[in-house]
């Protein structure tokens, strides 16, 4: 933390950096040990089972005609969320981004710590009838299919906030099948540890391309909008500095 | 009319406007896209009616592009149930979807090759080799968008 702001870093940083993943190692594995609303079964559940509360593409809401996205804003208030259970549990303890761009990426898939370390290479699930609880798995593609930089790149001159969301999804979409197994559905895919810094990768780049672009470049309609079940409207997480975080190296671009 | 399986349209006109084939920007369509089974990329070809899951992704084959599908997966309410008896309502989180996947200088060189332009989609799941997914793709249709410019207004970017 540096002046209350709690700074988000890369894997390969935290990996590079001795007892760099220590915190949220701590963080993570308490959470999977515990069974009440602290837990990690209780918080990735609210993505997909048992209680699918996440917001993909553009839909109605209820009572709504138009269709409207929040994607992004939805996510970013349910990394907050889970951040500050993980900080309850270690205060030292930041999401971590994977940079699925990197030359890194590119060469070994899913980085080393999330690949062996017993906290980070899996998460609990309940069970979903007719399988009985158990860890997550994954099933990762060639590296050589993960997104390049310059498909990141090429988002950032879009101007139009519905536009650049639309394709930043279609981005992180492909990760989630990349990445396979029970990262590659909706119901699952909260349940694996990866889960937490892919989403940080893709809002880390949303807010790369509101430095870019207006951090308050959103259609007037989206405001309003609450992000049930967080207790926070679409107007509030614009701006994550009032948030209390910062991405480490916020100017750099990607694949660096 | 939902189609299942491997889509192939039927050629479509290119409505260019004064800009002719100048324009800054092409995006091809896939709407009433269903989302609610397994995750799939979806390759598109144009005017490659015979692309298939071994096709190499190529501009030289028609290959104009990729989208995604996050599929949902597991639905308590469906456990049981065959996918084909699901009913999903306009406001329901599986709902069909679009995307919109930016192909500008494919449809142009298709373009200048002849006005009509046939999609094919191929849907893949990922692999090495890419393994066919043609029971996961269910999809109302497929359209080309030519933007005449790049200012794009909130009207022209309704939410996918």
């Amino acid at each position: 933390m540096a002046n209350g702001i709690t700074i988000r870093s890369s894997i390969e940083s935290l990996e590079n950096t001795p007892n760099g993943l220590d915190a949220l190692r701590d963080g993570y594995g308490k959470m999977q040990g515990i069974s009440d609303n602290r837990g990690w079964i209780y918080w990735s559940g609210i993505h997909g089972f048992a209680q699918f509360m996440c917001w993909h593409h553009g839909r109605a809401g209820m009572g709504d005609l138009v269709p409207y996205d929040l994607f992004l804003p939805w996510h970013r208030a349910y990394l907050l969320y889970f951040e500050h259970t993980v900080r309850d549990q270690n205060n030292d303890a930041a999401l971590p981004w994977w940079d699925w761009t990197s030359d890194n990426a590119h060469t070994i898939g899913i980085p080393n710590s999330f690949a062996t370390d017993p906290v980070l290479a899996s998460g609990p699930m309940p069970a979903i009838p007719p399988d009985a609880a158990r860890q997550t798995n994954r099933s990762s593609a060639d590296p050589g299919g993960l997104p390049t930089a310059d498909d990141v790149n090429k988002l950032m001159s879009l101007g139009n906030f519905v536009d650049f969301s639309t394709q930043l999804q279609d981005i992180h979409d492909s990760v989630h099948g990349w990445v396979s197994g029970d990262m590659g559905v909706v119901a699952t895919s909260a349940f694996d540890p990866i889960f937490w810094s892919h989403h940080c990768m893709i809002d880390r780049i949303w807010c790369l391309w509101q430095l870019q672009n207006g951090v308050n470049n959103i259609p007037a309609d989206y405001l309003d909008k609450a992000l049930a079940p967080f207790a926070l409207t679409v107007q509030g997480v614009l701006d994550i500095n009032r948030l209390g975080y910062e991405y480490a190296d916020a100017l750099v671009t990607v694949g660096t | 009319m939902s189609v299942k399986g491997r889509f192939t349209s039927p050629p479509l006109r290119l409505n260019l406007g004064p800009a002719g084939l100048n324009f800054a920007r092409a995006d091809i369509e896939v709407y009433g896209l269903d989302q609610s089974g397994p995750s799939y990329e979806g390759r598109i070809f144009l005017n490659n009616p015979r692309a298939d899951a071994e096709t190499p992704p190529l501009p030289e084959n028609g290959y104009a592009g990729s989208f995604h599908v996050y599929g949902y997966g597991i639905w308590p309410g469906d456990i049981g149930k065959d996918r084909e008896t699901r009913a999903l309502q306009s406001d329901d989180i599986r709902a069909p979807i679009r995307k919109d996947v930016i192909a500008t200088e494919a449809v142009r060189a298709a373009a200048t090759r002849g006005p009509d332009i046939s999609i094919t989609i191929v849907p893949v799941y990922p692999g090495n080799p890419p393994r066919d997914a043609n029971e996961a793709l269910k999809l109302e249709g497929a359209r080309i968008v030519i933007h005449e410019d790049d200012l794009f207004s909130d009207e022209d970017a309704i939410p996918a």
